[in-house]
Order: C-alpha cells, then sequence, then structure tokens
C-alpha cells in the first residue's frame, strides 16, 4: 500500500486561475455509436458550464456515457452533434492537429487504468507531453519537479511494472500536469485501485487543485469520490439528471 | 462445433488471420514457383536428349578435322552394320557481310549440313513454314534459321543478305543467302541459339578453296565410301618425322561457285573438313561404334546420349537443387512469421483459453482445436501461394531464360503445385506447434487473476523439446522437397538453423545495446567525447578499409543529429530505441532477415561491380592492344601493306598463328595419355580430355629474332624462362600453367611435344622452354606460345594464318574497324570494345538473375517487417492512444514507427554491408590474388540507405492507418 501523498514542494510552477470564467462549455452534445446492428444513443442532448478553477464530478452508473462525454470533451472522440467549447473555442470543429495541440496545452487526462507507456521510466512518462508542441524549460527538470509533488522522487527511473497501481496512478497525474494545462480530467482516478490508495489519490487530487486553481473534471459512480467536488453533474441513461 | 469455432476465431482474427495466411503463402509461393521453374529447366534440357546429342553417338574433332577420307572410315562402320547411319557437320561462325560496316555486323552460328541427310534424328520443327522441311529448303543459297536468330536480327522470311562465313581451319568468304524458313529452337537445335542452316553443297560451291570439287554432293546414304569430287587423300595418319614442314602445293584460288559474292585469297588445294559427325545406331552396337571411333580418332571427342543426360543431369540437378533450397529458405522465413502471427492471436485469446480449461477442456482439446486453424490457415495459404506460384514461375522462367540465353518452354506441373498446398499445410502445422502447445499449456487461474506465467524449468524443457521437434519436422519436410536427399535435407537445414541461431544471439546483444543507447536532452561533455572517439576510429579505419570506416561513421553522425534534435524527434527516437527491444525476437528475425537479403545482394553486386572494372580495366590498361584482325594468307600481305591508312593505329604487333593437334609428348602417343570414359570429364585437379586438348589446340609464333616477345604485363613466366631472340629458328614454346599443374598431362619444363597441323600434314617437336600464367585478362589467341616459325610449320597445307594486335585511339577505334572491314573484307576483326560490352551484358544478365533469386530474403525480409509493424500496431493501439491523448499527432506517432523501423533497416544494412566490405577485402587478398577489390562507399551507402527507405516505406505502408487510431475507443474498451 502507498503511504499517503503530501504536497511538499510549495515552489512549483504550476499557473493558478483567480478570476472565474468559463473554461469549458458543452451545448447539446449528443453521441450515437453502433452496437452490433443497431445503433445506440450514449449522449442524447448534454448542455453545462465550467468555470475556471471547479472541481466537478460527473457521477452517473456504468454506462451513462459519462466517460463518452468525459472523451469529447478531452478531444479525445468527436460529439455526433453538439459543440465544446474549450476557453470559448470550439474544438468539435478542429483538425487533428489542432485537437492534438489542444489537448497537449490544455487538457490532462488521468485514466482509470493507469495508462502509462510501459518502455518508458517513470520520469519518461511524464516527459512525454513536453517532447511535443512548444514548452519552456527542461523536459526532465519539469518531470523531477512533478514526480517531487506528488511523493515519487525516489522513483524516478522505474519502469511502469516496477511501480504499484498507487504509485503508476500518481505518475499518471504527474503527467496531467506536465504541460500545467488548464483543464485535468480524470476518468475513474480511483477505479483500479484499493480504497486506501483511491483515498490517497483523491487527496492528492483536491490538494493540487488547491494549491494550483486548476479545472478537474472526475468522472465516478461513487457518490463518496464525488463529493470530494465542488460540483456534481449526474448523468443517467445519456441525459443529465437535475 | 470444432470447425464452427475455428472458423469464427480465424474471422474474427481479422487482419492477424490474413497475416498468418500471407507467410505461409509467400513460403509455398517460392519454394513452387522455384520448382516449377527448375522442372521447366530440366525438361528443356533433358526431353529429348538423343535429337539434343545429334544422335546416339556424338563425335567433335576442333583439333584434326575430319576429312572425306576420315568419312570414308564411318560409311565402313555403316556397311558392316555397327552404325545405322551418320552425318557431317562444319560448324562455323557466321555475320552478316562484307557490305555491312565491320562495327555494326551481326555475328551467329552457321551450321554447314547436307540438308537430305540432316539430322539423323528427329527433324526439325518449323514454325514457317509450317510443313518445311530441310531437304527442300536449304539449297541454291537458301538458308533455314532459328526462332532465337529472327528475334535477335528482325529478319523475314524472303529476306536476302550477304553472309561471311568462316572458320578457324579453313579460312572465310561470304555469301549472298535468302532466308526461307525458320525451325523451332528445339530437338536437335535446343539451347543453340542464333543459328542459320547452310547446304554443304553451297558451301563447296561457294568456298574458294574447295570450288574445284564440281560443288558435289557428299552422300552419307551411300553404302559405299565414296565421295564425289574429294580431293587426293591426305595422310591422316601422323607422318613420324619431326620437325618436317610440307611445303604449299599450289596457290591457285578458285572463284566459281554461283553464290560467291567474294572470297580470300586461299590458295585452291584445301578440302572440306568436318568437325562433327553425328551417328545413330541400336543400343546394342553403341559401345562397339564408340570403341571403333575411339581407336580411330584418338583425339576426337565421343558422347553418346547418355553421356550427355549424365553430364547434364549433374548440372540439372545442381541448379534444382539450389532453387528448391532458395525456396526453402523462403517457406523457412514464412514459417517465423506463422510463429509470430499465431503467438500473437492465441495471446489475446488467453482469457478465452482460460475459460475453455475451467468448462473442462483438456489440453488434447485444445491441441485439435488450435491445430484446426493452423491447417486451415496453411490450406487457404497453400492454395494461395501455390495458385501465385504459376505466374511467379512464368516471371522467374522469363528471367532465368533473358539472362542464360536458353529457351526453356513454360508447363505446368499439377503434382508439384498440388505438393504445394500440402507443404503450405504441413508448414503451417509445424510452425503452429510451438505457440499452439503454450497457449494450451497456460494456467486457467493466472489468467483469470491477470498473474504472471512462471517460467520454471519444465517450461523451458517444453519449449527447447518443441524447437527441437520443430526443426526435425521442418528437416523431414525438407528431405520430401528435395527429392528424399537425406544428406542435403540435414545439411542444409541443421547449417542454417546453427548459423542463423548464431547470427540471431548475435543480433540480440546488438539490439539489446541499442535499446540502451542514451538520448540526451542536451549536448553534454560525455556525449560529445564519445561521437569525437567514434568519428576518429571510424576515420582511422576509413584509411584502410574505406568503405568499412565510412559505414562506421553513420554512428556518430546519427549520434550528433540526435543531439541536435528537436524535442519531438528525441522523445521518438529514445521510444523508437526503447520499442526495439520490446520484442526482440521479432526485430532480431526482421533484422535476421534483411541482413541476409542485403549480403546476399550486395556481395552479388560488388563483386559484379569488381568485375565489370576488373574487365574494362584489363582492357583499357592490361592490354597493349585494342582490336585484333584474324587473316589468311594474301589478306595477311593485303592488311600488312595498308595497315598504316588504319586511322588512329598507335602500334600493332602481327604473329603468325596455326591450330595444331597434339600427337605424342615424350614419345608416348597423346591417345595414352589422355583420360576416357567418366575420367575424360574435367574435375578439381584435372582439365579433362578436352581440356587438355585445348590447351595444345594452336601455336601463336612471335617473331622473337627481331625482339618480339611475349610481354610480362599480360604474363608471367612461372617455370622455367620467357622466349629470347636466340630461341629464332628453334621450336621452342611456352605452354600455360594450367597444363602443368593440373591433369591428365602435368606437363614440365623440358617436355617434347609432338604438334600436327590440323590436316595432320606437317608435325613438329616442340621443346618446352617455360610455363606462363596469365595476369587479369590479357592473353593471346591461341594457347601455345612459340616462335614464327614454328607457327608457320604447323599452318595447313596452304592456310597461313595471322593475326594483327592493334593499338588504336579509343575515339577513333569504330572507324579503325570499318577501315579494316574495306582492306580485308573476309577476315574477321574483334573491336575489344565490343568484348567488353557483350562480357558486361552478360555479367548484368547473370546478376540479375542471381539477384533475384537474392532478393527472395530481401522480400521475405519485407514480409516480415510488414508482419511486425501490423502486430506491433494491433499491441500497441492502447500505448498510441496515451500518445494521442498527450498531445501527439498520427504524424508524430507515425515518424516514431518509421524511425524504429529505419533503424532495424539501417542496422541490418550496415552490418550486411560491413560484412560484404570485410568478406570482399579478404576475397581480394586471398582469393582473386592477382585482384584487388573493394567496395565503393557509394555502392555500400547506396544499400544501407536504400534499406532504410524500403523499410520505412514499408513500415509506413502498413502502419498508415493504424495510426490513425481513435484514442478514446482503444484506452475505454482494450
Amino acid at each position: 500500500m502507498d503511504e499517503p501523498t503530501t504536497l511538499q514542494n510549495s515552489n512549483l510552477s504550476l499557473s493558478s486561475s483567480t478570476t472565474s470564467r468559463v473554461v469549458i462549455g458543452v451545448r447539446n452534445i449528443t453521441k450515437i455509436l453502433p452496437l452490433g446492428r443497431e445503433l445506440i444513443d450514449i449522449l442524447k442532448g448534454i448542455s453545462f458550464q465550467i468555470t475556471s478553477g471547479e472541481f466537478i464530478s460527473i457521477i452517473g452508473p456504468s454506462g451513462s456515457g459519462k466517460s463518452t462525454l468525459l472523451g469529447i470533451i478531452a478531444g479525445l472522440d468527436n460529439p455526433t452533434s453538439g459543440q465544446i467549447l474549450i476557453d470559448g473555442i470550439d474544438i468539435t470543429r478542429m483538425s487533428e492537429g489542432q485537437l492534438a495541440s489542444v489537448r497537449n496545452k490544455k487538457i490532462g487526462m488521468v485514466f482509470q487504468a493507469f495508462n502509462l507507456i510501459p518502455t518508458l521510466t517513470a520520469q519518461e512518462n511524464v516527459e512525454v507531453p513536453l517532447h511535443v508542441g512548444k514548452h519552456k524549460g527542461s523536459p526532465s527538470a519539469r518531470a523531477k519537479e512533478l514526480l517531487g509533488l506528488v511523493g515519487l522522487s525516489h522513483r524516478l527511473n522505474h519502469r511502469p511494472n516496477q511501480l504499484s497501481g498507487g504509485e503508476q496512478q500518481r505518475v499518471a497525474i504527474a503527467r496531467s500536469l506536465a504541460t500545467d494545462p488548464t483543464i485535468v480530467i480524470a476518468d475513474e482516478p480511483t477505479g483500479n485501485l484499493d480504497a486506501k490508495n483511491g483515498e490517497n489519490i483523491l487527496n492528492l487530487i483536491a490538494d493540487l487543485r488547491a494549491r494550483t486553481g486548476k479545472t478537474f473534471i472526475i468522472a465516478t459512480h461513487d457518490l463518496h469520490i464525488a463529493s470530494h467536488a465542488d460540483r456534481s453533474i449526474s448523468i443517467v441513461d445519456g441525459l443529465i439528471q437535475e | 462445433m470444432y470447425f464452427n469455432y475455428t472458423i469464427r476465431s480465424l474471422w474474427r482474427g481479422g487482419q492477424r488471420t490474413l497475416l498468418a495466411i500471407f507467410c505461409v503463402a509467400v513460403g509455398v509461393m517460392a519454394i513452387v514457383a522455384l520448382q516449377l521453374v527448375g522442372l521447366m529447366i530440366n525438361n528443356a534440357f533433358n526431353n529429348n536428349v538423343r535429337d539434343a546429342n545429334g544422335g546416339d553417338i556424338a563425335v567433335r574433332s576442333q583439333n584434326q578435322p575430319f576429312t572425306q577420307d576420315d568419312l570414308s572410315f564411318f560409311n565402313q562402320l555403316k556397311k558392316n552394320g555397327t552404325i545405322h547411319n551418320y552425318t557431317a557437320v562444319i560448324n562455323a561462325q557466321g555475320s552478316t557481310g562484307t557490305n555491312t560496316k565491320s562495327s555494326l555486323r551481326q555475328s551467329f552460328d552457321v551450321r554447314v549440313i547436307d540438308p537430305k541427310n540432316y539430322p539423323v534424328v528427329t527433324p526439325p520443327t518449323f514454325t514457317n513454314p509450317a510443313n518445311g522441311k530441310l531437304a527442300d529448303l536449304v539449297k541454291n543459297q537458301q538458308i533455314v534459321v532459328t526462332q532465337p536468330f529472327i528475334d535477335q536480327y528482325k529478319k523475314k522470311i524472303g529476306n536476302s543478305f550477304d553472309m561471311h562465313i568462316g572458320s578457324r581451319t579453313q579460312g572465310s568468304f561470304t555469301v549472298h543467302v535468302k532466308l526461307v524458313g525458320i525451325v523451332a529452337e528445339s530437338g536437335i537445335l535446343a539451347q543453340s541459339g542464333s543459328v542459320v542452316l547452310f547446304s554443304i553443297n553451297d558451301y563447296k560451291a561457294a568456298h574458294p578453296t574447295t570450288s574445284q570439287e564440281n560443288g558435289a554432293t557428299q552422300s552419307q546414304n551411300a553404302t559405299a565410301p565414296q565421295q564425289n569430287g574429294t580431293l587426293p587423300s591426305q595422310n591422316s595418319t601422323v607422318p613420324q618425322q619431326s620437325g618436317t614442314t610440307s611445303q604449299p602445293n599450289g596457290t591457285a584460288t578458285g572463284q566459281s561457285g554461283s553464290g560467291a559474292q567474294q572470297a580470300s585469297s586461299a590458295p585452291a588445294k584445301q578440302e572440306v573438313l568436318y568437325d562433327s559427325i553425328n551417328i545413330v545406331t541400336d543400343s546394342a552396337h553403341i559401345n562397339q561404334a564408340v570403341k571403333k571411333i575411339q581407336d580411330h580418332f584418338p583425339i576426337a571427342n565421343t558422347q553418346t546420349a547418355t553421356d550427355a543426360l549424365k553430364q547434364q543431369q549433374d548440372t540439372i540437378d545442381n541448379i534444382r537443387k539450389f532453387l528448391e533450397i532458395a525456396g526453402l529458405l523462403a517457406l523457412l522465413i514464412g514459417g517465423v512469421g506463422i510463429v509470430n502471427t499465431m503467438q500473437v492471436l492465441l495471446s489475446r485469446r488467453k482469457i478465452e483459453i482460460a475459460m475453455l480449461k475451467t468448462t473442462g477442456y483438456r489440453r488434447f482439446d485444445l491441441y485439435l482445436l488450435f491445430g484446426l486453424e493452423a491447417g486451415l490457415l496453411g490450406l487457404v495459404g497453400g492454395v494461395i501461394g501455390a495458385g501465385a506460384a504459376t505466374g511467379v514461375s512464368y516471371l522467374v522462367r522469363n528471367v532465368v531464360q533473358s539472362s542464360f540465353g536458353l529457351t526453356i518452354p513454360f508447363q505446368l506441373d499439377w503434382f508439384t503445385i498440388g505438393e504445394g498446398v500440402m507443404i503450405g499445410l504441413a508448414t503451417a502445422l509445424i510452425f503452429g506447434l510451438l505457440p499452439i502447445v503454450q497457449a494450451a499449456n497456460i494456467r486457467p487461474l493466472n489468467v483469470i487473476r491477470e498473474m504472471p506465467e512462471r517460467w520454471g524449468a519444465g517450461s523451458i524443457f517444453l519449449t527447447l523439446g518443441l524447437l527441437l521437434l520443430l526443426t526435425v519436422l521442418f528437416c523431414t519436410l525438407a528431405i520430401v522437397i528435395l527429392n528424399n536427399d537425406i544428406v542435403l535435407g540435414v545439411t542444409s537445414v541443421y547449417s542454417t538453423f546453427i548459423f542463423l541461431g548464431l547470427l540471431s544471439l548475435f543480433f540480440g546483444l546488438v539490439i539489446f545495446l541499442m535499446s540502451k543507447l542514451p538520448v540526451p536532452e542536451h549536448l553534454t561533455i560525455g556525449s560529445i567525447v564519445l561521437v569525437l572517439v567514434m568519428v576518429a576510429v571510424s576515420l582511422l579505419i576509413m584509411r584502410v578499409l574505406p568503405a568499412f570506416g565510412m559505414l562506421l561513421l553513420i554512428f556518430p553522425l546519427l549520434g550528433i543529429i540526435v543531439m541536435l534534435a528537436p524535442r519531438t524527434w528525441k522523445a521518438n527516437a529514445k521510444m523508437a530505441l526503447r520499442n526495439l527491444n520490446r520484442q526482440r525476437a521479432r526485430t532480431t528475425t526482421t533484422l535476421l532477415a534483411l541482413f541476409v537479403g542485403i549480403f546476399t545482394i550486395g556481395l552479388i553486386l560488388i563483386l559484379g561491380q569488381n568485375l565489370h572494372e576488373q574487365v574494362n580495366s584489363a582492357i583499357a590498361n592490361m592490354l597493349s592492344y585494342n582490336a585484333f584482325t584474324v587473316t589468311s594468307n594474301d589478306d595477311t600481305t593485303k592488311l600488312q601493306n595498308k595497315i598504316k591508312s588504319v586511322p588512329g593505329l598507335q602500334a600493332y604487333q602481327r604473329h603468325t598463328l596455326a591450330s595444331t593437334a597434339p600427337v605424342a609428348i615424350n614419345d608416348k602417343p597423346i591417345q595414352d595419355l589422355l583420360p576416357t570414359g567418366d575420367n575424360a570429364q574435367p574435375s578439381p585437379g584435372s582439365l579433362g580430355r578436352g581440356g587438355a586438348l585445348y590447351f595444345l589446340s594452336g601455336i601463336e609464333g612471335y617473331d622473337v629474332g627481331k625482339k618480339q616477345l611475349p610481354t610480362s604485363d599480360t604474363l608471367s613466366i612461372v617455370k622455367g624462362r620467357n622466349l629470347q631472340s636466340t630461341d629464332a629458328g628453334t621450336d621452342n614454346v611456352l605452354i600455360a600453367n594450367q597444363l602443368a599443374d593440373m591433369g591428365p598431362l602435368h606437363l614440365k619444363v623440358g617436355d617434347m611435344v609432338m604438334l600436327s597441323s590440323i590436316d595432320s600434314a606437317n608435325t613438329r617437336l616442340v621443346h618446352i622452354v617455360g610455363i606462363y600464367s596469365l595476369i587479369g585478362f590479357g592473353s593471346g589467341l591461341y594457347p601455345v606460345l612459340g616462335t614464327s616459325n614454328t607457327a608457320t610449320a604447323l599452318a595447313p597445307a596452304d592456310v597461313n594464318q595471322a593475326v594483327f594486335y592493334m593499338k588504336i585511339s579509343p575515339d577513333k577505334l569504330s572507324s579503325a574497324v570499318d577501315t579494316l572491314g574495306r582492306i580485308v573484307p573476309n577476315a574477321f576483326t574483334l573491336n575489344l570494345a565490343n568484348i567488353s560490352d557483350i562480357i558486361d551484358q552478360m555479367l548484368n544478365d547473370i546478376l540479375l538473375t542471381l539477384t533475384t533469386i537474392a532478393s527472395l530474403s530481401l522480400i521475405a525480409g519485407v514480409i516480415i517487417i510488414a508482419n511486425a509493424v501490423a502486430l506491433a500496431m494491433l499491441e500497441r493501439r492502447r500505448e498510441l492512444g496515451i500518445l494521442k491523448s498527450v498531445g501527439y499527432t498520427s504524424q508524430n506517432i507515425l515518424g516514431e514507427v518509421l524511425l524504429e523501423n529505419g533503424l532495424v533497416g539501417g542496422t541490418g544494412a550496415m552490418m550486411a554491408m560491413l560484412l560484404v566490405s570485410l568478406v570482399i577485402f579478404l576475397l581480394g587478398r586471398f582469393v582473386f590474388k592477382a585482384v584487388s577489390l573493394a567496395v565503393a562507399p557509394s555502392t555500400a551507402i547506396a544499400m544501407v540507405v536504400g534499406a532504410i527507405l524500403l523499410a520505412m516505406l514499408t513500415a509506413a505502408l502498413v502502419a498508415w492507418q493504424a495510426v490513425r487510431v481513435r484514442p478514446l475507443e482503444v484506452l475505454r474498451y482494450e
């Protein structure tokens, strides 16, 4: 089991937003996916806004469409209809290159399955986003700084298969912060962890949010986890439930 | 249920199933196509050996051609029933006539025949006119030609042209002919190339020295030994007086005969000499006939149809075995592809296998299930491969045909094609065995709880045992393919496995080290020092082995590029290096296939390139002449008088020539010294009967009294001494070192050889004073080097030949050759620049064929790259999704894939070319001692760059679509 993480490094260069502005605008998003020979409405017209610095949880049972929605917000997938505005810019009509740039500069992603690259060390995994696009400073210094922030200074040169689940997720969180994005999206970040490690990760996210003022969105089906957030958006059967 | 499950599993495998089928299909295609070509070659040569041999017995005597008197011996054999029939043939050189500029003349073979009695076997097949007959068509200066003649010289039925006929023994002349028929290159004309069939009567009528024979027809049908118009008998037995020289018997010139346009100024009393006799008899009399012929003509070569078949069969068997082994290599590489693909196919179904086991399936049931799957893959791949092989065999057969100038009828052998399907099935089962047993052995609980499979001693022994079983089974398959040749099968399979195994170990280490290469974020002192040291080492090596050093220099240069590259490139380089070690076995296999392909092609190309250069430089520098003309009788004087008018002539030398036949060595008759029967064939250490006779078949006379001596730039004296001016008037000679170093004669300095003129009229006892070895390609026309005195004495009655070696300014060579054609239209002139072109063309053709076959392993390498990239893309879909989620584009990812495969291609090619550089260096130093061989750095770099581009292009084609994966899809659902 991993040790609880505390934020010890106060000099971290993460920008914090002080004014409230809309950073994410979701307008009437629908998503239809084929399942066998049938077409299934995953999302049936979802609209909401998130302002900067908010910690939002998106809750809903399995299959409700929350992960699909997060993927669309992160620019990993396209909606069937509707608009996603990131900092006021519609990303649904962007080319692959433009979308990649948005993902690199504005969005950090944390997945349930950690999704680290097995051939790279912890430090190299955190450096990965810094090698595309233009970023100031040394990637290795930045990666070390972030891994220190999540309490993994002693695991810099370990590969994913040499790390525990909690440690892998912390590397993933460090990676999501590497390019100093405006928004961090976490899809069931504790889903593959035991209760204690899950709690540690949630605390880490809460601390990071408090220190950086970044916008955090967490998808979960666990109400307890959702309770860590400022606000919850509940999705059931592809629709927001008031 | 099993069948349905298998079909659905294969269907679900999609791209992976296709890859497995593709691997089998390529292996089967290669082996079936090469087997079919081997069969076609076999049939082309052996279908009717008796016809190709000209009859049951073919007797050839270049050294001592057959006179009209000699033919009476064959008439006698016919009369007493030893043989049934015979026909005499003259093989001469032909070219388009004297009206054509010398530099534009086209040359071909002329077969002078008695059309009423030729051939004594199956008549040739006419393609035009359909039911033509030689007896009806080949007469009155009408000729029949083979199809290659038509293809090569674009002539048509009805065309008339001047044809120049020349032979080594009988001078030359020109005759106006009309083309009236075309025959297929089969039967007696099989593999004969461009041949003109010309009537003996027309030959006699047109020949300036035989026209007094009333143009009589020689009739071999006659039962009595009577030939019309034969000249007074000349002694067919060798006179015993040594050192005598017969005097010319007259100089009358005959210019009669309706077809004769121009004639050489040869005197009139020479008779027609035949160089070949084709005989038919029954099997009971063959040995008896051969013995009688050999007793009567001791230095003639007799070849029965059985001898011809045996001689050809050995060569053809070797060609077929070579093709089959090349096919086996492709099958082996295809098999490795199956192992790869099936391992991935089954490892992705681990949970399914675990579930089957939990529901009670035994290992045996799983073996059956997956065996059926492998069998179906093999069957489908086998059918596709065998089908494709029919088309590929057509292409390979065309390449072989055009490269070696052979006629190989296209034909399909349904048994071989069917066997191909079975080979596909067997290959898939053999190579599927390892992944199937491994998959069936998984522990369900480990899979369901996602625990790693432990590699205990049992698993290791099982894998080793399976690998051993795989080699045994593949060896058995190889033995079946190689026509049950157990020794060849075991040797070729296990030596290949051991060789490839050792190479794999080495490449595995190389890949491991490469994957650990640092990709520094910034320029560091350590990395700069490392690069500088590598540059210094490369430059030092470049001084000794330029190509080797230049290839090594690529490594530090790559290091510099990586250090200065943008961040994205560095990240790509780092991931590419790491990925190399990820599937090390797969990367090693790819590297191995590329290495073998590029090494083979590189070695062939560079050896070819070096040979090209050596030939050209020998002709340009080592030879003191670039054209020569062979003249007879008055032509010699004519050319001597006008030689100063040849444009661009810088220097010339005239030697006397005489064709000879050995009679005795140190008083022992030659027939007692020459091997017969099976020993007559050349073998390591022996020239054989024909080779020994060749090296005594002619003498080139130097005017040593005028200090005209064999030059040290074209030959070196290895024993004894060179000719010298004091040898003038003597019969001292130099012989080639082959006669001394190799059997059957093992001549030495001091030996005395009795040589006879080809008409047996004159003999000379020559004294060996030295043994020479040729340097490079420089040589004279005839192998024995002596004084002009000896050569003149050994010239046949009334035929005095000379050769003029000329050094002509290269820019005027063509006009000089035309001038020579005008001065002596009937003389044979050769522009060595043409020889250089011909040799270049021949080398190119041979290189093309060898490269085509060697390309098989390169193609296999490309297929393995395609397979490896496709599998890697499937395995790394999640990773692609991760990269995309953090901002990578498809292009960034494709860049990494290309870099990874470019590294594999480049490393394989670089190591192959390093080995080629080393092998070429060693060959030059120790094998071709007189020749310096080198790898041109530009060629080595071109090969490496070519391999990199090939690997990257293949990877790009396969990965293009795969990198466009939708990240959310793989991150969520896989």
